[in-house]
């Protein structure tokens, strides 16, 4: 159970009255109240001005953990319109807390780290924690170690962002690929299905941070599931696929050494070794997989432990398994709308049943998604446990390229095709913060377009056979 | 490992083991530790097993499997054995690990063999065939030296795990040319429990079978299920083996072999009668466990005019044998019996072969008419049916 459930559970009155109680004869009250009031009374003599007691800061200590608890649900993670309202209350009011106490000094400031501090200074680090553009699930986690990881993860330093031009510039890069892949593809081969990353372009920066993070925390293997949505550009992006592969194959070139009926382009596998920052590479592995969705998820696990057995002396830390539920996702099906998909709050309830966390993240911040794919990565390996993050983002066309969304979502998909790609909103951000020139981005884009061209070419002339 | 050919399964490869591994494995199998006691009915059981195996040298269902996985074990394979009950077995008939009456401890028999052998991993799992199918196909695809198997609690469970069976397990090899050699355990055949629990939906894998991708097989003596084991492992290809596994034949008096054959041979993909074919006029193709409900009325009838004929091996299906056969009866009638409905089984499927092999069906159909469920759910319902199959063919 939660610490401190039997306070945020109760009335402040009724809390109020107990103090007095306490104050009166302290074995009047029952044992877990005795010590926390002990505590108080400590806390208050040794650490703050002396104060009177104000019962008041048990509603700022429901205010806290309100955040804690239900902040997520009005965190800032969609990248297409307002949360829907999922009935989370966390106005001062709501908490019997007034206008005029904003300015107030509270003890339990030190709940966050802050020491005592205004009522106001505390909302605004309160937000900036849990309302920002990523929402963090875990405080319905049993495990008290869990929750007081995340609990200093998130408020000892609530800003979310990566820090260093060659971190950023890698960002950067990476989204370039990502955003030019798709385009490129789309105007060389019109009309044929691609299932295109476009909308979630964060992915590459997220899968990069994954397993850099992972090799970091002593994984040597990362086994990957997915299904097609994004997986071309996964393949080639992330998974090392040549570009002349991936064009030979819309070109209709395939390997002579095929020995079976074959499979279309967004279901292959593929491995590699992945070159990392620091020097060196990690073995990386995407199952193949069929077009129904979820079912490589198991198999994706079964062979990440049966590698944990045999190459690893059942020691399973070594191995990352990673599944992507790309399509199907948090906005939309094929054509059919989150409220009609599911009854809860999120397409990742599941998690709850198996008590493990989950980050939401807003996909068109990608420093935040790449904050939240290290964060996940670094617990996943403390906890030995299962993690989810939820990118919130969007699918730019239709389920396929060549499919109208607008006739069952004519309004979010107006605002999608209104919509900067997330390469050129975190450009245009580097750009307003100084860290990059203007011209960097149509740079990076130009360039890797005419290497893509050359490529392209290359395999028209010459014929590709994989 | 390479792919599988036709070449592959004209001859099944010699997979008997010596007397010296017979004698470690069965010594090891029936040893309990000093400090552990298992319950009273299964010291007494056990017990029994190993005067069968060792004195009578006779082998049940479950000696036949256990040794057979040993016996892989020995020679330094891994085995990871997962499935609804596959510890104690759905029927009470493995006993795998066995349980300290007192202190709930487990003792696992497989594990215990020899000083230097392959791991035993075996695991109840809960019941999801869809995930822990997928799981185990999985795990299956790491090594060609693992040898993975799984067990539905009963053989139509395994519905929940069809998209797992066709979109992996079948195709897997021909559309991404990853292969596995997994076995599954699909407990199947008409008992008179009812609709749930008499079909493993033998049609539907037979109808997924092409191209070598999977073998499917429903075995009818110890000694054949021991080959057929052992010979997933022990060929330079992997391909899943989908058995459909006996119940009643768990426990039947007739259902033994000899320790004899399996210190030497290999898996019979047919089991022909030793009748004197001259005498023969009917000769009864049959799969499963409905052969001892045959072999009953042809030796209390002293039948020698009719000869039966099992089909172990039902995909790849074993032609030049039983072109063979039909040769050696060229003038007798020819009869396919099977308990399923017409239209489930193995009919459909051998009627199709048939037709594409030798441009016409060799056999007339004696079974269930076509049925919208698997089975009756009255017992009595039931025996007047299997029944009727056995007169017709005794007619």
């Amino acid at each position: 159970m939660d610490k401190f459930s039997f306070i945020s559970n109760a009335h402040p009155q009724y809390i109020e009255g107990l103090y007095n109680d306490f104050r009166a004869n302290p074995e009047s009250v029952e044992e877990e109240f005795r010590q926390f009031f002990t505590g108080y009374e400590f806390a208050s003599t040794n650490f703050a001005e002396p104060s009177s007691f104000s019962s008041d800061e048990f509603k700022v200590y429901n205010l806290i953990q309100a955040y804690r608890n239900i902040g997520h649900l009005v965190a800032d993670t969609n990248p297409l319109r307002p949360r829907k309202d999922r009935g989370a209350k966390l106005s001062i009011q709501h908490f019997g807390l007034q206008e005029a106490d904003l300015k107030k000094t509270f003890q339990v400031g030190s709940e966050l780290g802050l020491g005592p501090v205004s009522l106001e200074r505390i909302l605004e680090h309160l937000r900036k924690c849990y309302n920002g553009t990523i929402g963090f699930e875990f405080n319905f986690i049993r495990n008290d170690e869990e929750r007081l990881w995340f609990k200093a993860k998130i408020e000892q330093n609530p800003n979310f962002v990566q820090t260093g031009i060659d971190k950023k510039t890698k960002i950067l890069r990476n989204l370039n690929k990502a955003v030019v892949f798709e385009e490129f593809l789309g105007k060389k081969f019109i009309g044929e299905k691609r299932f295109s990353l476009e909308g979630g372009e964060s992915t590459i920066p997220a899968l990069d941070a994954i397993i850099h993070t992972a090799s970091n925390v002593g994984v040597k293997q990362v086994v990957l599931g997915m299904a097609h949505r994004g997986r071309l550009n996964i393949l080639a992006n992330i998974m090392g696929k040549t570009y002349e592969e991936v064009f030979g194959e819309f070109e209709g070139l395939y390997s002579k050494e095929t020995m079976g009926s074959g499979d279309v382009k967004y279901h292959k596998g593929y491995s590699s070794m992945y070159p990392l920052d620091k020097g060196g590479e990690i073995y990386i592995k995407l199952s193949p997989n069929p077009s129904h969705l979820e079912a490589v998820n198991p198999v994706v696990e079964g062979l990440a432990r049966a590698n944990g057995d045999i190459l690893f002396d059942s020691d399973y830390s070594k191995v990352l398994p990673i599944l992507i539920h790309g399509d199907a996702n948090n906005q939309i099906g094929f054509t059919t709308d989150f409220d009609e998909a599911r009854s809860s709050d999120y397409s990742s309830a599941i998690a709850s049943m198996i008590q493990a966390p989950v980050i939401h993240v807003n996909g068109d911040d990608v420093e935040a998604v790449v904050f939240a794919c290290e964060m996940a990565t670094e617990y996943r390996q403390k906890f030995s446990k299962e993690i989810f993050i939820d990118m919130v983002c969007y699918r730019k066309h239709g389920h396929n390229e060549s499919d109208d969304p607008k006739y069952t979502q004519p309004t979010m998909y107006e605002i999608i095709s209104k919509k900067k790609n997330p390469r050129d909103m975190y450009g245009e951000k580097l750009a307003q913060q100084g860290e990059i020139e203007q011209a960097l981005v149509k740079q990076m884009d130009l360039e890797f377009r005419n290497d893509l061209q050359a490529r392209l070419d290359n395999v028209k002339q010459k014929g590709h056979h994989l | 490992m390479v792919k599988a050919t036709a070449a592959d399964f004209e001859k099944s490869p010699a997979t008997g083991i010596s007397e010296k591994d017979f004698q470690t494995i069965a010594q090891g199998l029936h040893a309990i530790p000093a400090d552990f006691k298992p319950l009273k009915k299964v010291e007494k059981q056990m017990s029994e097993w190993k005067t069968r195996m060792m004195e009578k040298r006779e082998l049940d269902w479950q000696g036949a499997e256990l040794l057979a996985y040993g016996s892989l074990l020995i020679e330094g394979s891994n085995i990871r054995f997962t499935g609804e009950d596959v510890k104690r077995g759905t029927f009470t008939h493995r006993h795998a690990c066995i349980f300290d009456e007192s202190f709930d401890t487990e003792y696992n028999r497989l594990n215990q063999l020899a000083k230097k052998q392959g791991k035993l991993h075996i695991h109840n799992s809960h019941l999801s065939e869809y995930g822990v199918l997928g799981y185990e196909f999985g795990y299956s695809l790491a090594s060609p030296d693992n040898f993975v198997i799984w067990e539905a609690q009963f053989g139509d469970f395994v519905n929940g795990a069809q998209i797992i069976i066709d979109q992996f397990l079948t195709s897997s090899e021909t559309k991404w040319g990853v292969g596995s050699g997994m076995m599954m355990l699909l407990p199947h055949g008409h008992e008179g429990q009812g609709p749930e629990h008499s079909s493993a939906r033998m049609e539907r894998f037979l109808q997924s079978c092409a191209e070598y991708n999977i073998q499917v097989a429903n075995i009818t003596t110890p000694g054949n299920m021991f080959h057929a084991i052992r010979r997933q492992m022990k060929r330079n290809f992997r391909i899943p083996l989908v058995v459909m596994s006996p119940k009643s034949l768990l426990r039947h008096a007739k259902c033994v072999s000899p320790v004899e054959e399996v210190l030497k041979g290999s898996f019979q993909e047919i089991i022909e009668d030793k009748a004197d074919a001259k005498k023969v006029k009917r000769v009864l193709f049959c799969s499963g466990k409905i052969y001892y409900d045959l072999l009953d009325a042809q030796e209390k009838g002293k039948r020698e005019d009719i000869a039966i004929v099992r089909l172990e091996q039902i995909y790849p299906l074993p032609t030049k044998q039983l072109e063979a056969i039909f040769k050696k009866y060229a003038n007798a009638e020819l009869y396919w019996v099977q308990e399923e409905p017409s239209n489930m089984g193995a009919w459909t499927y051998l009627m199709h072969q048939a037709y594409m092999q030798w441009n016409k069906i060799p056999w007339t159909y004696v079974g269930r008419i076509s049925a919208a469920s698997p089975a009756t759910g009255y017992k009595k319902q039931h025996m007047k049916e299997q029944d009727e199959i056995i007169n017709t063919c005794f007619k």
